[in-house]
């Protein structure tokens, strides 16, 4: 039954698929809670320009699109903060933005539509050795570096007003947040693809927080459910043949609507 | 927590029933039953066809790009790949398949042979918007899909040397098949009244180059490249400039483009095939890789008005 833990590429989509589903939750749940949930989305097309450009010039895409993540994630919140457009404006702008730069990068190279899918939409059999070290090491950056403000941004999280006034920089620990956000975002593309990228961000930890536990546990909770959802995602989507991607976000969403609709009143 | 653990116990379970009902019904990757065989994965159907000629009852052949997929942009799924890390033998073309070059990385570590049936044979260039790209459609010129079908031998008598004279009997036999096509289209199109046609995708520069023909594409190489408006307005002038009566179109994607040529120029369409894939109605219509040669020779001398 097992069989296909023998093929060297599909152990290679789970290791690089693992990874992500430990750091996508964990940055994900500071993000819903501060209403962020939709930045993950607009990480992800920007990332998508930077796949265009990385393509373009014949760079690993991994990076232009990780450079490209993380620096516009500190011009949205930038934008955001200067208080001279609405925070989801910020968003709708680089969004949409992006995604046109995108699409007329690849227009301009014209010849790597096909490789627009894989991006688009995800698939563990273009996942390198050399991207799963590289999402490995970064993972671990994502992790240590959320471990280390932990406190800070759980504060920042639920209130933000006195956090500032009790001395946090506030400024600093939200540009961290939205830049680790767009790194994870970056490394999750190969896996599940920019467009469903932030399914496993958000719904995880959605799911999690419908249970109304504490903190910690939410952030446990949602991290048993993503690792369950791409584990199983990949195995399913093996034996029906389906893209690892749409099924991974699928299983986590079949969660989401289990829990919600069993949820005590 | 309880709750959470008994909710994925019951997707669990949902999902292996789901698995257990698709293999159920429909296995995947080489049947176990002939074993002993040479497994052989082919890019797309040409390939397919040669390897299965030449390997005959001793190898079990698989098309990866499935029937009425377009090679050019097919994405093998998972399962595709591990049919190919299952297997002996993987046969491409070269420059068709968009994950030709990842595919080695993928293989590495295993004992699947990878053999490019067209590397050396692609000589020609096509400049599409100032990018000269290589021409892939080897397969469409019959001398040079000898060549392909010789590489592919080799790679297959290299794999089980046990019955190397009965592969090349087999490619002795193909040989002759594709040479008496070459004769074919040499004798058809000899007396021509004219010489260019107008294709949907630039899929027939070796044919055309081998027989003394001139091909004019709509689009490029890839046959979903939308063309600008202003190449279709180059490509119409040139079909009235040149009287021509036929647009082709081919079988695998939309023929819009060529109705809308030939709307343009009160033209008519016919298919010439770039027999990248053989879709069910060909199959069940008994077509293969042969008949269809001779199909797109019967509508290439109907479109370029030629006489015996």
């Amino acid at each position: 039954m097992l069989d296909l833990f023998h093929y060297t590429f599909i152990v290679r989509g789970l290791e690089a698929g693992i990874i992500i589903a430990i750091i996508a939750p964990l940055i994900g749940m500071f993000l819903v809670l501060r209403r962020y949930s939709l930045i993950a989305d607009t990480l992800a097309h920007v990332s998508l320009a930077g796949v265009a450009i990385g393509l373009l010039f014949k760079i690993n895409a991994l990076f232009t699109a990780i450079a490209a993540a993380v620096i516009s994630s500190v011009a949205i919140e930038r934008l955001r903060i200067s208080k001279r457009v609405y925070g989801e404006s910020a968003l709708a702008i680089f969004l949409s933005g992006s995604l046109a730069l995108a699409i007329v990068l690849i227009s301009v190279a014209n010849g790597f539509n096909v490789n627009l899918f894989n991006y688009l939409f995800g698939s563990i059999v273009t996942v390198k050795q050399s991207d799963v070290t590289i999402i490995g090491i970064l993972g671990i950056l994502v992790l240590v570096a959320i471990a280390s403000v932990y406190k800070e941004l759980v504060y920042l999280s639920f209130d933000e007003e006195s956090a500032k006034v009790s001395g946090i920089p506030t400024r600093m620990l939200n540009i961290l947040l939205i830049a680790l956000a767009a790194l994870t975002v970056s490394l999750a593309i190969p896996i599940v693809g920019v467009l469903l990228i932030s399914a496993l961000i958000v719904i995880p930890v959605v799911t999690a927080l419908q249970l109304r536990v504490g903190f910690k546990q939410t952030i446990v909770i949602a991290e048993i459910l993503s690792i369950f959802s791409v584990i199983s995602g990949i195995v399913t989507s093996y034996y029906l043949n389906t893209s690892a991607g749409g099924t991974i976000v699928l299983i986590a969403l079949l969660i989401f609507v289990i829990v919600y609709a069993t949820k005590k009143r | 927590m309880k709750r959470i653990l008994i909710i994925l116990i019951f997707v669990t379970a949902f999902l292996t029933l789901s698995i257990a009902l698709k293999l159920h019904y429909s296995p995947t990757t080489f049947s176990t039953a002939q074993s002993g065989t040479l497994k052989i994965s082919a890019s797309f159907y040409p390939l397919a066809f040669f390897a299965e000629q030449i390997g005959g009852q001793y190898v079990n052949v698989r098309t990866i790009t499935p029937a009425s997929a377009e090679p050019h942009d097919y994405e093998p799924t998972t399962q595709d790949i591990a049919t190919i890390e299952s297997g002996n033998l993987l046969i491409l073309n070269g420059n068709v398949e968009p994950w030709g070059v990842k595919v080695h990385d993928i293989l590495q570590g295993t004992n699947v042979t990878v053999v490019t049936a067209g590397a050396g044979l692609l000589t020609q260039q096509l400049v599409e918007n100032g990018i000269s790209t290589t021409d892939p459609h080897v397969w469409l010129n019959p001398h040079l899909a000898m060549q392909e079908a010789y590489v592919i031998e080799q790679a297959i008598a290299a794999k089980d040397p046990a019955h190397v004279a009965y592969y090349q009997q087999q490619l002795g036999k193909l040989t002759t098949t594709l040479d008496a096509i070459d004769t074919a289209y040499h004798t058809g199109l000899a007396h021509c009244s004219q010489s260019a046609f107008i294709t949907s995708h630039a899929a027939f520069g070796y044919l055309a180059s081998h027989y003394g023909l001139q091909q004019v594409a709509i689009a490029g190489l890839s046959p979903d490249a939308e063309p600008s408006g202003q190449q279709l307005a180059d490509v119409s002038a040139f079909a009235k400039a040149h009287n021509v009566t036929y647009i082709f179109f081919e079988s695998l994607v939309s023929p819009k483009l060529a109705e809308t040529i030939a709307r343009e120029v009160g033209a008519q369409t016919l298919v010439l095939n770039p027999i990248e894939g053989l879709t069910p109605n060909d199959s069940t219509a008994g077509k293969d890789y042969t008949s269809l040669m001779r199909d797109n020779l019967h509508n290439l001398e109907l479109a370029l008005q030629c006489t015996p």
